[in-house]
């Protein structure tokens, strides 16, 4: 099936992306160098795909399991691993990816390394959208409200956080039981349009993927990873010539936009905003220096 | 006259070295405070034990009558314990108005699940610190670039900006370290301005400086520190004549 001349799963997979991607933004707009996305993504996966699965269990049961394990995980994994930062944390994150993938590869029940065939295509694109839509005024109202202001001086200076009133470790556990939640929802999009899950999906390259939607989309806005994700899913894809060299086309559009505009897509919409309002201001000037000019050689 | 902070007998020491050697001392509230002493006294040492960076080695701490020796510093700011530092540590991505915001914000403690279901109360606390933010940006001199990025902004005008992010907490005490440092000679007299207008609203702010005419023409009282210790407090005039506090500063006279 297709809408606007792209498959369904295209879409899909592109949403799911999407909301991959702001996950990973809460963290990193907090400071934390979490790269445990993938990990969340991964429980949020299961719990939907056997509970889809199973006439035993209905799908809202699994849905709120899978919830109630990812917060006790996230608020563990974030307690754990609180006094570490930068390339430390994202080191014991990454080892908290490989745990998750382990702990599935050795569980028969959850399909062990062959994972779970069969899971009914419960979404489709019009509800993924909706979905990306909810996710993202999530983040826009959390970015606007006190937490935001919060996680942004967290960010930039622990210590002035501290001093403004700040209680640093509960900020950073709140932006870590978000994001994972996210990230869970992220995971259960999966689940439901792509037949099978296995541990494989969740692990390194998608880590890498996710990382790759932040840097070329910009992360100094919300809506930076959500475009970063949204041009590595289609550009590669769209053009049925280079479908074979994706891998290739996303390598270069990394690179370039590291070297290039390391500030994503974010930073090239910001500096056009501003170009526009300094060309807006110097024609508003303009006239009124003219209508000056005007009036003093009008006569009556 | 209520004391806001006292301390007593403060200990703190790095590996062998004695920054802070059984320092007492006590801020009352309307009242402008002058900290001097040489590089290396120990005096941000003494402003960081006591809004809660530092851990004291011993010695008490008392805000408002109650011991806060253990107390963390954001439990500090929050009880009305402000400072600044001698470098600012401003977001820079903000604009004027967020920063200041921010600190109202967290001042009201407002609730961020009521903010996403837009419960009436926490909307008047969120529309209110806007309004708030603006009259402290004016208090301090900053409100015509209230819309500007922090990163835009002059050293002077930042170091002004960390003031009023401090304001927006509501402190009972402002700890303030070395806030002209940098600044033009121009720019002083409306920091003396400021701290005089604090100082009459019933804050007690304490300063770390350098500056001696500054000191000597708007601070009440000084403490003077030099390696560890008080070793003069009183009067501007009387301390800043003391032979110790000489000493200490232009090195060991002989005849």
């Amino acid at each position: 099936m297709t809408i606007l001349g792209i498959t369904s799963a295209l879409w899909l997979t592109t949403c799911t992306n999407m909301v991959a991607a702001i996950s990973f933004y809460l963290v990193y707009a907090a400071g934390m160098m979490n790269l445990s996305q993938a990990g969340f993504m991964a429980i949020g996966a299961y719990a939907i795909a056997i509970a889809a699965k199973s006439s035993v269990v209905p799908f809202w049961l699994g849905a709120l399991l899978g919830f109630v394990v990812i917060t006790t995980v996230a608020l563990m994994l974030a307690g754990i691993t609180a006094r570490l930062g930068g390339i430390y944390l994202g080191m014991a994150t990454l080892a908290f990816i490989i745990v998750i993938q382990q702990l599935i590869i050795i569980n028969p029940h959850l399909g062990g390394a062959v994972g779970i065939h069969g899971i009914p295509r419960l979404i489709t694109p019009a509800s993924a959208l909706c979905i990306v839509v909810l996710v993202s005024f999530l983040a826009r109202v959390i970015m606007k409200s006190r937490l935001g202001y919060e996680m942004r001086i967290v960010r930039e200076d622990h210590i002035a956080a501290q001093s403004m009133g700040i209680n640093v470790l509960v900020v950073r556990l709140q932006t870590s039981v978000l994001s994972a939640w996210i990230a869970g929802i992220a995971g259960a999009m999966e689940a439901l349009h792509t037949n099978f899950i296995g541990p494989h999906d969740f692990g390194f390259p998608l880590l890498i993927g996710i990382l790759s939607f932040a840097i070329v989309g910009g992360t100094d806005r919300w809506w930076g990873p959500l475009i970063g994700a949204l041009l590595l899913t289609f550009l590669p894809q769209t053009t049925r010539a280079f479908r074979d060299y994706r891998e290739i086309i996303s390598g270069a559009l990394i690179l370039s936009v590291m070297l290039a505009f390391p500030e994503g897509t974010v930073g090239i919409v910001l500096r056009l905003r501003s170009f526009i309002y300094k060309k807006k201001a110097l024609i508003g000037i303009r006239s009124i220096l003219s209508m000056q000019k005007n009036e003093k050689t009008f006569k009556i | 006259m209520t004391t806001v902070i006292s301390a007593h007998h403060l200990h703190k020491s790095f590996g062998g070295i004695n920054a802070v050697n059984d320092v007492s001392v006590s801020f009352e509230e309307k009242r402008l405070y002058g900290l001097i002493g040489p590089n290396g006294a120990g005096k941000s040492t003494l402003i960081n034990l006591l809004s809660g960076q530092l851990s004291v080695d011993s010695g008490i701490i008392e805000y408002q009558g109650r011991d806060i020796t253990q107390a963390p510093p954001h439990i500090r700011s929050r009880k009305g314990v402000g400072r600044t530092f001698q470098h600012t540590r401003l977001t820079e991505a903000m604009t004027l108005l967020e920063t200041v915001i921010s600190g109202c914000l967290i001042s009201k403690r407002a609730g961020i699940l009521a903010y996403l279901l837009q419960i009436p109360s926490t909307r008047l606390k969120y529309l209110s610190s806007r309004g708030e933010a603006q009259i402290i940006l004016e208090l301090v001199g900053l409100e015509d670039l209230a819309n500007s990025m922090v990163r835009e902004l002059s050293w002077a005008d930042q170091r002004l900006l960390e003031i009023a992010r401090a304001l927006a907490l509501k402190p009972k005490i402002l700890l303030l370290d070395e806030p002209t440092a940098g600044m033009h000679v121009e720019a002083l007299p409306r920091v003396a301005v400021l701290l005089k207008n604090l100082v009459e609203q019933g804050l007690s702010v304490v300063v770390i400086e350098h500056n001696v005419p500054f000191i000597s023409n708007t601070v009440n009282y000084v403490y003077a520190m030099d390696s560890g210790s008080i070793i003069a407090d009183g009067a501007p005039s009387d301390v800043l004549k003391s032979k110790e506090v000489i000493q200490s500063y232009l090195g060991e006279f002989h005849e």
